[in-house]
């Protein structure tokens, strides 16, 4: 008898070494999946605005990375010379957000790609300059943090007319009318902005500059700037008259 | 259920069988181990482009468990020439496999740089008891089945996907692991060959089925899309290969 649970008792013990090995064997290897093929460069964005008052009333405002003189991709450079904005005072304008690779052929817009990825992806309007007032941070205005404005940059760093793409507050200066307003909402739960599709409403005649960010906010998009990282981060000279 | 088809074959035809018996069976302890392969959904992989969704998240039935690792301790007691009671306590992991598909199809959904997968794996015990069925079939070559029903606890593994795109790290997606207990049956036959008096080598094959009704709880998912399992209620079933050793006792 005492031979027999002797036996047992090594059995057993070869069952719980196996048993531990056995836990042993829970890892967490890690996969990891690099930059996908074939991503779009986003080489040109344009503002096209419609007068809702005056159809006829259209502008199309051009930021890109196309040279104008070899159509070829320059990624350390910018061509303003169409990033301009010149808009009648006191009007409201439907503006649609369009986004090429300029890189294709035929040119793709890559802005149909975003809006079917709406739900993680939000775009910023800031006009500079403003009143502090009119800083508004909410899930549903277009102004982007102040902690987040250009500030220092060098003269040098200009949009179309030498106007410096460093966000100031009014006064001293002027402040630009112009209120953005998003009109586009994603399929999240709760929906959220996107501004693929926006409303431009001008005041009074002034000058200044539009910046317009587009968040990546994977996992992330709450309404709010700050998640996510920045696909392209343009500025735009408006002149209201 | 072809598994269970041989084995109530083999059982209607026992009292016949059993006439051309030598041997009667003797009662054992046996310890064995061996590989599991997993069948059905809870086998399978899902491609990255059935698991990208731009708007709205995708249900998922794939399981991605890879052949498992598997040890158990049964005994039993012949109650008559043929026949005995007994029980198995079985613990096996299951690994994952297809983690590229399900690594792309995120980042594909959410369109970024870079996806980061890690994963736990299957963790599964059962407790079993049943009946057992020995037919000599040489000296010292036996025939064995069985079939046994009781309950099994199994774990899901907690996949991780850690998100980063333009050098940003996003909240990550956690698929957390998931624990229930659901009723199981086994049936298997094997060969038993006596070594010693006391000891023998078994070679089994089992057919194992469990179907769990796992309920998953994820990390917030912050915007509609890519793959989200809430809800996992696929049969986990496997063919098990084991070789093991019993100790036999004595016995009139």
């Amino acid at each position: 008898m005492q031979k027999l649970s002797s036996a047992i008792r090594g059995y057993l013990s070869v069952f719980y070494l196996f048993m531990m090995g056995l836990g042993g064997c829970s890892k967490s290897p890690e996969t990891v999946t690099p930059l996908l093929p074939g991503n779009e460069f986003l080489t040109t964005v344009e503002l096209y605005l419609v007068n809702t008052g005056n159809p006829a009333d259209k502008h199309t405002a051009i930021w890109t990375q196309i040279s104008p003189y070899t159509n070829t991709y320059q990624p350390d450079s910018t061509y303003v010379n169409l990033a301009v904005l010149n808009l009648k005072a006191n009007s409201t304008y439907s503006g649609q957000v369009i986004i090429l690779d300029g890189t294709k052929n035929p040119v793709d817009t890559v802005s149909i790609a975003i809006k079917q990825r709406e739900n993680y992806h939000l775009l910023y309007f800031q006009p500079s300059p403003i009143t502090s007032a009119n800083v508004i941070i909410s899930n549903t205005t277009t102004n982007i943090p102040m902690t987040e404005w250009n500030t220092g940059l060098p003269a040098s760093d200009t949009t179309a007319g030498g106007v410096s793409i460093n966000e100031v507050l009014s006064p001293p200066g002027n402040p630009l009318n112009l209120t953005v307003t998003r009109t586009d909402m994603d399929t999240n739960n709760p929906p959220l902005q996107i501004g693929l599709m926006d409303n431009f409403v001008t005041g009074a005649a002034s000058s200044g500059i539009l910046r317009v960010v587009m968040r990546h906010q994977p996992n992330a998009k709450n309404g709010t700037y700050p998640p996510g990282s920045t696909d392209f981060d343009i500025t735009y000279a408006v002149n209201i008259q | 259920m072809k598994s269970i088809k041989i084995f109530l074959l083999i059982a209607a035809f026992a009292p016949v069988i059993t006439c051309f018996g030598q041997e009667k069976g003797t009662s054992f302890i046996g310890l064995s181990g061996g590989a599991s392969f997993p069948m059905g959904n809870w086998g399978k992989a899902s491609t990255a482009t059935s698991l990208t969704s731009l708007e709205g998240t995708v249900n998922d039935v794939s399981g991605y468990a890879s052949t498992g690792g598997f040890g158990a301790l049964d005994g039993a007691w012949f109650f008559s020439k043929n026949f005995a009671i007994g029980g198995m306590f079985k613990y096996g992991t299951y690994n994952l496999h297809g983690m590229d598909s399900l690594s792309y199809g995120y980042e594909k959904s959410f369109e970024v740089d870079t996806t980061r997968l890690t994963h736990t794996n299957y963790k599964m015990w059962s407790i079993m008891p049943g009946l057992y069925y020995y037919l000599p079939l040489a000296k010292n070559l036996s025939f064995t089945a069985r079939a046994m029903m009781g309950v099994s606890h199994t774990s899901t593994p907690q996949i991780t996907v850690t998100i980063e795109d333009g050098g940003v790290f996003d909240p990550p997606i956690i698929q957390n692991s998931s624990s229930q207990t659901s009723f199981a049956f086994d049936v298997g036959a094997g060969l038993r060959y006596v070594i010693t008096k006391r000891l023998a080598v078994d070679l089994k094959g089992d057919y194992y089925y469990t179907k769990p009704d796992f309920t998953i709880n994820n990390s917030p998912r912050y915007t509609n899309a890519g793959r989200e399992v809430t809800k996992y209620n696929q049969p986990l079933t496997s063919i098990n290969a084991s070789l093991g050793i019993a100790y036999t006792f004595p016995g009139k």
